[in-house]
């Protein structure tokens, strides 16, 4: 009876730690795409040259080399750098193939994570 | 295969593979596992010193296994691993009584397969998360020289981790359905029973207390309990401290186990053992 309070108190936590990073990175020449958004399209290759993902769970440093291995095989992935304690995961991509957003969300969920929201850059 | 009480509390599984990984304990399967078509490799050592007694079994020596595990991530919830130990056992004075055996013997152990299926997990936050696995596996009879079973055992269980920032809990059930027994016992587990084990672990993370942008290992101090029961009344439960390094792409860990409450009988007295450890991620 009283799972779901419990579990919507921690989601709100969760999110309230995510706003703060967001704050925190309002000064990056982002522009931030919707999770509604980044839905309808989600089979549409990524057009920006970086990307930050927002990650929970990512528990310990071999869990973070795993989303790391799964994001580096998506094709257009130049660089992956990851910050465990803001749970963010920048990536930067190069060259024609990229990656659908799909595919992305993918790669952070078969790390065995969750994906919370993507920003990308212009 | 030879169920010694640390390891058959790993008994097949021990993906230590356990693992991928999420704060794994060197010895209480975790809810974590590595993702699609990547690998974890987990050697480890581990040396048993038997001080005799008075039993009629009682034998001084020594028991050292050398374990290797290989898992591999199938889909993001599922996962398999196999568990191959090698043996060496250096024991004083056979009493005569006993079926003569060698008492310096190398072998190699039962084969353990074991697959592990996420059932539920809630990220909390960016390092926090709670997962549940179900583990369920067997023994194959690919002892030599006795250091196991001739029989195929199923297992099954449970694994939960929980990870709530600097600290992280585990904790392992799993049942062995023993169809057959071990010809010259050692450890808690070697008998025709049931066995049943029940593992908990505590794990501290020393040091980085935050961590940091860069992607880095950390530290961790674990604490386990390591329970076997046999359905035929025998018991032991062993207090292992130890350490963890936890790398990007790889993990060292050691630690001790001392026995603090046992009963079991039919086997030589293990006074403590010491294990060490490395994990590679590929």
């Amino acid at each position: 009876m009283s799972r779901m309070p419990c579990r919507l108190l921690l989601r709100a936590i969760a999110h309230a730690s995510i706003l703060s990073g967001s704050i925190v990175l309002g000064g990056c020449a982002t522009t931030p795409v919707a999770a509604d958004d980044a839905d309808s399209r989600a089979t549409m290759p990524v057009v920006a040259d970086s990307a930050v993902i927002w990650v929970q769970g990512m528990s310990c440093p071999k869990c973070v080399t795993n989303v790391d291995l799964q994001i580096r095989r998506l094709p257009g992935v130049s660089n992956v750098a990851i910050n465990m304690n803001a749970g963010t995961v920048a990536v930067t991509f190069d060259g024609i193939n990229r990656p659908t957003h799909r595919e992305l969300r993918g790669a952070v969920e078969d790390a065995g994570l969750s994906y919370l929201r993507a920003e990308y850059a212009q | 295969m030879t169920r010694c009480p640390h390891a058959s509390a790993t008994l097949a599984i021990g993906l230590a593979t356990a693992g991928a990984f999420a704060q794994e304990a060197p010895n209480t399967i975790s809810a974590t596992q590595p993702s699609p078509d990547q690998w974890v490799l987990r050697t480890s050592a581990r040396a048993w010193l038997f001080d005799g007694g008075a039993a009629a079994v009682a034998r001084d020596g020594f028991v050292v296994e050398e374990r290797f595990r290989l898992a591999l991530g199938i889909t993001k919830e599922f996962a398999a691993e196999v568990s191959l130990p090698l043996f060496q056992a250096n024991f004083d004075d056979p009493t005569p009584q006993q079926s003569p055996f060698d008492p310096d013997r190398t072998g190699i152990g039962d084969l353990d397969l074991t697959f592990k299926w996420r059932v539920w997990k809630e990220d909390l936050g960016p390092v926090d998360t709670v997962r549940l696995a179900i583990i369920a596996g067997t023994e194959v009879p690919t002892a030599t020289n006795d250091f196991g079973s001739r029989s195929f055992d199923p297992v099954a269980g449970a694994a939960f981790t929980g990870i709530f920032g600097r600290h992280g809990i585990g904790a392992a059930l799993t049942w062995r359905f023993t169809t057959d027994d071990t010809e010259y016992p050692l450890f808690a587990g070697d008998s025709l029973a049931d066995v049943l084990s029940l593992n908990v672990a505590h794990l501290y993370r020393i040091s980085p207390a935050v961590f940091p942008e860069e992607h880095v290992g950390a530290w961790y101090l674990t604490t386990e309990l390591l329970s076997t029961y046999e359905t035929n009344g025998d018991y032991e439960v062993a207090f292992t401290p130890g350490i963890l390094y936890e790398g990007p792409r790889w993990a060292f860990e050691a630690g001790v186990s001392v026995p603090i409450v046992r009963e079991l009988e039919h086997r030589p007295t293990s006074s403590i053992s010491g294990f060490i450890g490395l994990r590679f991620l590929f």
